[in-house]
């Protein structure tokens, strides 16, 4: 047995750590999905494969108007935090491109093959354009083997069954860590916010514990099982963690510069108390930023019932 | 391979260990590890003491190791082991600077 020449039938589906592809062989199509460092391959047989079924979904204008809003937000940041220009600078141009590509790339689809064995998600089959592509490809080849359906063939669609779908992932109302984690970005957000704003001086002695607990928490989150099967979710606790990690460096190194100068009587050399006091001000308002727009946006996640084939 | 029929102990036994890349449904990417442990230690300067050795051995180790089944080159591995090799270089050099630096005082 030789090793078959394999040709590729789509570009890669990429997502946080891996990707997932199709390939086709003489015999066969291949399903590779990559996660860090380890491909699993799927092969269905030509002959085997008894359905394609190819679902438009809904388009997603929550996202075209979120995104540019988004990008607007980075750039008044942007504008008015000079430390953080590079950071939102590169958060505005990922996000412009994101709304460009969303847009470019258009409809979304899902895509489900059947066989004898079961139902499979096509995962890299994700836009209407890609799955007319590679219906155009595999359909003659499916026909070739199989032989074209012909009208005495086909069955009346009344007395078609539908396929089982693969069960949808369940929705994430009944998973506690991604609320209580949302939540409490927005509650540190809002405790940063009246913190900064001398409304409330006294809470700042709870920053550190709130900051901690949004650590292990994001952590916690990343780990369970409910968000590891729901991949925008688990990218977007992994960004927190890697955000939460960044801005608590920050702070916590400036505040140690600045005790360091202190204490080194460097202060001459060093820059002034008052342009570091401004940084450490300025990261704890980038703080509040992304905590606000990450908490906001991950709780309508929570709330928004995920699509599935079904549903249109 | 074409479609052929097996029982389920041949089956389960050709799966388990694969003579023919065919029956095989996971393969490690040891290229991108090497790479990985070439670069993303470099990120934070001082791993790479650990990070550059790693990645000259599984480049050496693995070159022949089978890679994607549906084929890649080994740039990878080119990369992995340039990077390697500079920041083993660069380390040797921080080193020796640093004893001829101190044997002056």
């Amino acid at each position: 047995m030789t090793s078959p020449h394999y040709q590729r039938l789509t570009r890669k589906r990429r997502s946080m750590g891996g990707h997932t592809q199709l390939w086709l062989a003489p015999s066969h199509l291949l399903l590779v999905s990559s996660a860090f460092f380890v491909e699993r391959y799927q092969r269905f047989f030509l002959s085997q494969i008894q359905s394609i079924t190819v679902t438009r979904l809904p388009r997603r204008p929550w996202l075209q108007i979120l995104l540019p809003v988004l990008g607007a937000a980075c750039l008044v940041l942007l504008w008015h935090l000079p430390l953080w220009r590079w950071f939102f600078g590169i958060i505005d141009a990922i996000v412009l491109a994101w709304s460009a590509i969303d847009l470019l790339k258009g409809p979304e689809c899902r895509c489900v093959l059947q066989t004898a064995t079961g139902v499979h998600d096509l995962r890299p089959v994700s836009r209407m354009r890609t799955a007319r592509r590679f219906l155009e490809r595999v359909v003659p080849l499916i026909e070739e083997r199989q032989g074209t359906l012909t009208a005495e063939d086909s069955i009346p669609a009344t007395a078609l069954v539908p396929p089982p779908l693969p069960q949808p992932r369940a929705g994430l109302r009944g998973a506690a860590l991604p609320w209580f984690l949302f939540s409490l970005l927005l509650l540190n957000a809002l405790v940063s916010g009246l913190v900064l704003g001398n409304v409330w001086a006294q809470g700042l002695p709870l920053l550190p514990e709130l900051l901690f607990g949004e650590v292990v928490l994001a952590a916690a989150t990343g780990l369970s099982r409910d968000v590891r099967s729901h991949p925008m979710l688990r990218n977007m606790v992994l960004l927190i963690l890697l955000l939460s990690v960044v801005d608590i460096s920050t702070t916590t190194g400036l505040i140690v510069i600045r005790r360091y100068l202190a204490l080194m009587k460097l202060r001459e050399a060093a820059p002034s108390e008052g342009s570091l006091w401004l940084s450490t001000a300025q990261t704890a308002i980038a703080g509040v930023a992304w905590r606000t727009v990450a908490g906001t946006l991950g709780l309508l996640s929570c709330l928004r019932p995920r699509r599935t084939a079904g549903q249109l | 391979m074409d479609e052929g029929t097996l029982c389920p102990n041949c089956l389960e036994s050709a799966v388990r260990k694969p003579q023919d890349q065919f029956f095989e449904n996971r393969r490690v990417m040891y290229d991108s590890i090497a790479l990985a442990a070439a670069t993303w230690p470099a990120l934070l300067i001082s791993p790479v003491i650990i990070g550059a050795p790693v990645a000259l051995y599984l480049t050496i180790r693995h070159w022949r190791s089978p890679r994607s089944l549906v084929g890649r080159s080994r740039i990878r591995f080119y990369l992995a082991a340039l990077f390697a090799i500079t920041e083993i270089v660069l380390i040797a050099l921080v080193i020796v600077v640093s004893i001829v630096a101190g044997s002056r005082k």
